[in-house]
């Protein structure tokens, strides 16, 4: 773009005015061109009018029949004065003057021959040197009683010079009053330009449209939803993200909120009044934040601009991190009770009871294959295992018992469930359990895996003191807890899972009995799940 | 711009369907009435040409409609031409060379070009009379007296300067070598007065029409000086022509027939084949030997064209541009 890029102020100014300046310009033309065409006309008509009645004057008559002009040199120049003529005047047959006249005066024979000769009446332009006439000839007839003869005519001329004196007068005038239009013009474009320049912020066309192209790229690339409404609830913009996170087809602007979502509570949420702070939605899938800004003009508000962030993925990270930190914990207490008992060991070695040491390596390396046995035996998944023997751990170390069930076979899980699903179902499950049983003088928790039928089943039995009845119901809703505040996410992020994977959880729950949560995961996943929530 | 394409090609559509309409029309042509319009009182030269048109194609069954004759008297033609300029083709109108001269003097806007020339049929000759006694038996005397002195004669004319009497005398004494702003012309409401004029001695000269003169002629009142024909005339075989004196002028003082503006070119061949047939007919003739008029036929190309150097030939007559000052 190297074209030179002019002010929107000059552009429109310099425009304008030279339209104006045409336009103005052309209308004079045409109005002076007319007007003297007009009065060329006018001054023709008059011109024959006049000669006409002045060649039927009995003065004139009289004249040629006494010989005696004067008084025929009155009217004609009273009748010059009252058609603002420039010379009236009487001719004989032989074209001199006997009456009225002028200045200068130089009566053209030829032109009066038709006249005299013919008896005619007629106009006709000459020119005389640079000034041009208007000319009209009528004959003066005279009655001698059995004949009438054409003794002379009469004689109306006016100068082209004055018509035209005439005209650029009133052009003149005209031109005063154009004037005063093109004044008022430029002042209206001045105000024009300053107008636009005001709606558009002081930004010059070139401006604004750099912004515009540059808004389209940075509302693209970010990775929140971004949706715009005006006033009337009609979507000026929605970005990518946003088609993304509510599912939306492409095009949705121009149409109204009421006809984009169909779920009430989204249509209420953006169609009120209130401003939106942090407001959760909850779709399909996923957990979306709602912000809310003003658009403002004037400090009126003129529109709004929602945010949506999706707070699952957020949500999912933070719980593989935590879980992940849980293993490590794990894992180091693990290590720790094995340094006890190597500390164990090494007491027992140095004060010579080698009987009981050598007894004491054989029951914990029995416990060990138990555990690992058990699971590397009967549960061929790699991930359920690294999960199971984590939690063995942990239960070790808490002094709880847990036990994978004998029954327990598992093949390799299917693709779609994934360690992290795994980690958040099984994990918090038996996490779950353990806290439970806390309070129990003895602590058992059990874990059973199948995978014969269609679905993957998991039970975890604990002996806790149970749930009551409205636990029950609440338990997989958020901050649903009986460990107090801040906590009870673990439970509906289970749910969550389980939704995903197309599954389902029984609970099954006796006070001082404990509790049996069941969950059932299709190995396949069903196909065209509806949904929006 | 596509627009204003479309709306200029269905209008170019409508008009080539109305004016295919109209030449459907064309076909009923002649209607059942038919207006010849004589732009004069009953009576005169105008008049008879008109009854002689409409008795001549009548009586030989020339066009089976009914003609009208319908006068409309003024202004030197005027009247009658102007109601012939707003009439549809079913009017036509008989002619002269006043259609040219009216529009030069002041009396008219109308021209030759405002109508559809049709035909020239006849034509009359002019004469130049001096009374029975006069000092002049011929028109070289007369002449010659004139040109000695152009106000020493007085001139008789009725009933206006500018017609073709006063014309063809204008002419005559150009062609002679006289300016005729001299001229003494004295101007009679009728042609009858002229005579009494001449005859009273109170006018030396007097020019009028052939069929004017050639009564009183006849009834020894006056004395016939020129005509001015190409050859001299049956009925008066011893007056001598202009030419034969001197003057070197045919003057025809003749008539025709045109029609109002835009008749179309199956209206013009209509009449131009019945007149043409027209003048041939016996009783067409015999008219013309009545009235002592030529015959004078032109068909409608040839008129257009006499009428364009008639235009010509009067202008320059009445603005006296052939003299150079």
């Amino acid at each position: 773009m190297n074209r030179k890029k002019y002010k929107l102020q000059t552009k429109i100014g310099v425009l304008v005015f030279l339209l104006l300046l045409l336009v103005i310009v052309l209308a004079n033309s045409v109005y002076a061109w007319n007007e003297l065409r007009q009065e060329t006309n006018d001054a023709r008509q008059l011109a024959l009018q006049t000669s006409r009645s002045v060649a039927g004057f009995p003065a004139v008559e009289e004249a040629f029949e006494n010989g005696e002009g004067q008084e025929a040199d009155v009217i004609s120049e009273q009748i010059r004065t009252q058609v603002n003529a420039d010379r009236v005047y009487i001719i004989n047959r032989n074209s001199e003057i006997i009456a009225g006249g002028g200045e200068d005066l130089n009566p053209d024979a030829r032109d009066a021959y038709t006249a005299l000769v013919f008896g005619g009446s007629y106009v006709r332009e000459a020119d005389k040197g640079q000034e041009g006439i208007i000319r009209s000839h009528a004959p003066v007839s005279v009655d001698y009683g059995d004949y009438t003869s054409v003794e002379g005519a009469a004689v109306v001329e006016y100068s082209k010079a004055a018509i035209r004196a005439d005209v650029w007068r009133q052009t003149g005038r005209t031109a005063v009053i154009s004037l005063i239009v093109l004044m008022i013009g430029a002042a209206g474009t001045v105000w024009l330009s300053r107008s636009i320049r005001s709606d558009t912020l002081g930004l010059e066309p070139y401006q604004i449209a750099e912004l515009y192209r540059d808004r389209a790229a940075i509302i693209s690339s970010v990775q929140e939803g971004i949706i715009a409404v005006d006033n009337s609830g009609r979507i000026t913009m929605v970005n990518r993200a946003a088609e993304e996170l509510l599912q939306l087809p492409k095009n949705q602007e121009g149409l109204l909120i009421d006809e984009v979502f169909s779920s009430p509570r989204k249509k209420k949420l953006l169609e009120g009044d209130e401003v939106i702070r942090n407001e959760e939605i909850i779709t399909a899938s996923k957990t979306l934040i709602v912000n809310e800004s003003p658009i403002a003009q004037y400090g009126n508000r003129i529109g709004r601009v929602f945010t949506f962030r999706d707070k699952t993925d957020m949500k999912q990270m933070i719980e593989a991190f935590s879980d992940v930190k849980t293993y490590s914990d794990d894992l180091r207490a693990q290590s720790h009770e094995f340094t006890n008992k190597l500390y164990a060991l090494m007491g027992l070695l140095q004060l010579g009871y080698y009987t009981e040491a050598e007894q004491m390596l054989r029951e914990e390396s029995k416990i060990q294959q138990k555990h690992t046995k058990m699971v590397v035996d009967q549960i061929k998944d790699e991930k359920l295992q690294a999960v199971l023997l984590g939690k063995a751990a942990a239960a070790s170390e808490k002094k709880t018992g847990f036990t994978v069930d004998p029954e327990s076979s598992l093949e390799a899980m299917p693709e779609h469930v994934t360690l992290t699903s795994l980690i958040i179902i099984a994990g918090n499950l038996i996490d779950n359990a353990m806290e439970a049983v806390n309070g129990q003088t003895t602590r058992e928790v059990s874990f059973f895996v199948t995978d014969i039928g269609k679905d993957i089943v998991m039970e975890v039995k604990d002996n806790g003191p149970g749930m009551p009845g409205h636990l029950q119901t609440e338990l997989f809703q958020q901050g649903t807890s009986s460990k107090g505040e801040d906590r009870g996410y673990g439970m509906t992020n289970v749910k969550n899972e389980v939704d995903e994977l197309g599954g389902m959880i029984e609970v099954y729950s006796n006070l001082e009995e404990g509790t049996v949560i069941s969950v059932f995961i299709p190995k396949e996943i069903k196909k065209e799940e509806s949904r929006d929530a | 711009m596509k627009r204003i394409i479309l709306l200029l090609l269905s209008i170019a559509f409508i008009g080539g369907c109305s004016a295919e309409q109209s030449q459907g029309e064309e076909s009923d042509y002649p209607p059942d009435l038919i207006e010849f319009v004589a732009p004069a009182t009953p009576g005169g030269g105008w008049d008879l040409t008109a009854r002689s048109m409409q008795r001549a194609l009548n009586n030989n069954e020339l066009v089976e409609s009914d003609i009208n004759v319908v006068n409309k008297p003024g202004g030197g033609g005027e009247v009658g031409f102007q109601y012939l300029k707003n009439r549809d083709s079913n009017t036509l109108a008989v002619n002269s060379s006043l259609l040219f001269t009216n529009n030069e003097l002041g009396l008219s806007e109308l021209s030759h070009e405002d109508f559809t020339p049709l035909a020239i049929l006849a034509t009359e000759w002019q004469s130049i009379a001096v009374g029975p006694d006069s000092d002049y038996d011929n028109l070289e005397a007369v002449m010659e007296q004139l040109k000695k002195d152009p106000e020493s004669l007085k001139i008789g004319v009725a009933p206006g300067l500018g017609n073709d009497d006063h014309l063809s005398f204008i002419q005559a004494a150009q062609e002679y070598g006289i300016d005729p702003s001299k001229l003494d012309f004295l101007v009679y409401e009728s042609g009858g007065e002229v005579v009494t004029a001449l005859l009273g001695g109170h006018i030396d000269v007097a020019t009028m029409s052939v069929s004017e003169a050639s009564e009183q002629y006849k009834a020894d009142r006056l004395d016939i000086v020129g005509v001015s024909s190409e050859e001299r005339l049956e009925e008066l075989p011893e007056v001598p022509t202009f030419k034969e004196q001197g003057v070197d002028l045919v003057f025809p003082h003749w008539r025709g027939v045109m029609g109002p503006p835009d008749m179309t070119e199956e209206e013009i061949a209509y009449w131009d084949e019945r007149l043409q047939q027209m003048v041939e007919t016996e009783e067409w003739q015999t008219i013309l030997e009545n009235n002592q008029w030529d015959d004078y036929y032109m068909n409608a190309e040839e008129t257009e064209q006499f009428m364009d150097e008639q235009e010509q030939t009067y202008q320059e007559l009445l603005t006296n541009a052939g003299l150079t000052e």
